[in-house]
């Protein structure tokens, strides 16, 4: 469908891409969503300020952001749309998935005990480094996560076991007698070694990059010792890699700066907004679509990859495939919607595999284990297909709950799923504990009370419950 | 009742009124055709026809009147003025059976009966 001349200006004037905004438009009377548009083209920046932003990375780039004009479409469209404020979530389905979603990978992240744990962890490794007596003492330590931890799109993985956290610690000056990557990767684990806690904690299994210490039954940190780039300047490192025996290039931070520039496509008022709570009703955790986008497609993958992991795309990958392929939506199904979609298209129109490159790291090549092992490219676009077939069924079906729950059960794991389902149910009891659920005099469909298309519920104790005889 | 779920059908003989109509609990839910049988003098009963409840592996449904052939869901405690003749089966009984059919998806997607409520004291076999 063509949009039309309104849309396009929508789409212009907002931060908002054109699913978020084709999905909104249709909510909103077009008198309305006329006149919106109409203030935003005539504003034109004039007594707004511009937004300059020079990112930390050795490319300076600036971006220039309107943000305010933005700000200003997008409130008034949500104010006046249906999808904000005062609707059970039971009364829309893009809402009830949504809630639904958010909660599955609130189950799935690293809980704030958790994260506050493994932040005080490997603080006490970093004061550890700079003890006298450490061949590190006088490198200048600086030590923070990178990875999931610091994108917060931590998944547990599978089955049952403990989160991997990455955390770097990166030295601003080079140790005098620098000889092989895999001294250095040595030297950290003998120094760790030194230290009574740590001692037992080392895992013995020598790794490429990275030091793993073992905080049974809680997580592992993989810390990684890291030279400052002084060529391409703060915050690019030299990272160590043990086959090779050298120091290879690498950018965490510009990493995670470049996801989060992607991730705030959309104004996160507007994802407050749309999932705004009923009074009353305690919604779970609300995080950035990308976020979720990028913790479910992770989820995706430990459960369809549980059984041939050797094939399964690694994290970074999905994460920047999916930062590459969203475009603002403010719903996170709409988000796995148009990621789903964008990588399928982009599949569709590469000769031979795509390329997946990190644009904080001089366009290193991170999916060059697809080059290395065609069988999992291809492994990885079938799996993809069936991944937006059964999300697209799951979304569309029309059997009821349990037929939903089952399908994102299959892609996300079924416990999971029916947790947060129950989750959603409990928290809509409170609002029956209030006395403000209703129905819909029409439809039947639970709502709040108040207004005069609704029926109040009267208190009921529901009773029964024999055996039902076949 | 036709002020109050104005889509609802009534057809009444003799002492017996039937109302049929349909309900969604939940945006996700299925529609369920249903019927409102009351006969004057006794309690009103409600029997979801389409799509048909499904039972448990047990062959058990929660909070359901299954006696003699007859099968609806049970919306109250008798015995707490919950419903009585009073009231109108439009502002309890309907709302009811809703919020029944919202727990009952629930419990078919989940295993769990969410709503709370009741059993009678003296029940046959329970379920596993």
């Amino acid at each position: 469908m063509m949009p039309s001349a309104d849309i396009k200006a929508l789409i212009v004037h907002s931060s908002l891409g054109e699913p978020a905004v084709m999905k909104l438009r249709s909510r909103t009377p077009r008198e309305v969503t006329e006149r919106i548009v109409r203030r935003s083209q005539s504003t034109d920046n004039r007594g707004f300020g511009r937004a300059e932003r020079h990112t930390s990375s050795s490319q300076s780039e600036s971006i220039i952001e309107d943000t305010v004009p933005k700000e200003l479409v997008m409130t008034e469209m949500l104010s006046l749309t249906n999808i904000v404020g005062t609707n059970l979530i039971t009364e829309d389905a893009s809402r009830m998935l949504d809630d639904l979603l958010h909660r599955v990978c609130v189950e799935l992240q690293i809980s704030p005990t958790q994260h506050a744990r493994a932040e005080s962890s490997y603080r006490g490794v970093g004061t550890h480094l700079e003890t006298e007596g450490s061949p590190f003492a006088d490198l200048g330590v600086s030590i923070y996560a990178q990875g999931s931890l610091r994108l917060k799109t931590t998944v547990k993985p599978l089955p049952q076991a403990e989160y991997d956290l990455d955390i770097v610690c990166e030295f601003s000056r080079m140790p005098p007698d620098f000889g092989l990557a895999g001294k250095v990767l040595d030297d950290l684990e003998d120094w760790l070694r030194e230290h009574g806690t740590y001692r037992d904690m080392v895992d013995s299994t020598k790794r490429n990059r990275c030091v793993r210490l073992n905080y049974e039954g809680q997580f592992h940190l993989d810390i990684v010792p890291a030279f400052s780039d002084l060529n391409r300047g703060t915050p690019c490192i030299w990272v160590p890699d043990r086959p090779s025996g050298e120091l290879v290039p690498s950018n965490p931070v510009g990493f995670a700066d470049w996801f989060e520039r992607k991730a705030a496509g959309v104004l996160r008022e507007v994802v407050m907004k749309a999932m705004a709570p009923f009074p009353g009703y305690e919604p779970p955790e609300i995080k950035m679509p990308l976020t979720r986008a990028v913790q479910l497609l992770k989820r995706w993958r430990d459960v369809t990859y549980e059984n041939k992991c050797e094939l399964a795309p690694s994290s970074i990958v999905l994460t920047a495939l999916a930062a590459n392929h969203y475009h603002g939506e403010f719903l996170v199904s709409d988000a796995l919607t148009g990621i789903l979609d964008g990588i399928m298209e982009e599949i569709a129109q590469i000769n031979g595999r795509i390329v997946v490159v990190n644009e904080a790291n001089g366009g290193e090549d991170l999916s060059d284990k697809w080059e290395r092992n065609p069988e999992a490219y291809r492994d990885f676009v079938s799996e993809i297909e069936g991944f937006r077939k059964t999300w697209s069924e799951a979304t569309q079906q029309q059997d009821g709950n349990a037929g939903f729950v089952a399908l994102l059960g299959t892609l996300f794991g079924r416990d999971v799923l029916q947790k947060g389902f129950a989750q959603q149910t409990q928290a809509l009891n409170s609002i029956r504990k209030d006395g403000r659920l209703a129905v819909d005099r029409d439809t039947g469909v639970l709502r709040g009370s108040g207004g005069a298309a609704v029926v109040g519920l009267k208190r009921n104790t529901f009773y029964g419950g024999t055996l039902h005889r076949k | 009742m036709r002020e109050l779920h104005p889509r609802f059908k009534a057809r009444s003989g003799g002492s017996t009124i039937r109302w049929r109509g349909a309900v969604k609990p939940n945006a996700l839910s299925a529609v369920y055709e249903i019927e409102v049988v009351y006969l004057l003098g006794k309690s009103p009963k409600v029997y979801v026809f389409a799509p048909s409840l499904v039972p448990d592996d047990n062959g058990y449904i929660p909070h359901i009147y299954a006696d003699e052939g007859d099968k609806y869901p049970c919306l109250y405690t008798p015995g707490r003025g919950e419903w009585t003749d009073q009231k109108l089966i439009a502002t309890t009984i309907i709302p009811w059976l809703s919020l029944w059919l919202h727990y009952y998806e629930v419990w078919r997607a989940t295993g769990q009966w969410l709503g709370g409520g009741e059993h009678p004291v003296r029940s046959p076999k329970k379920p596993e």
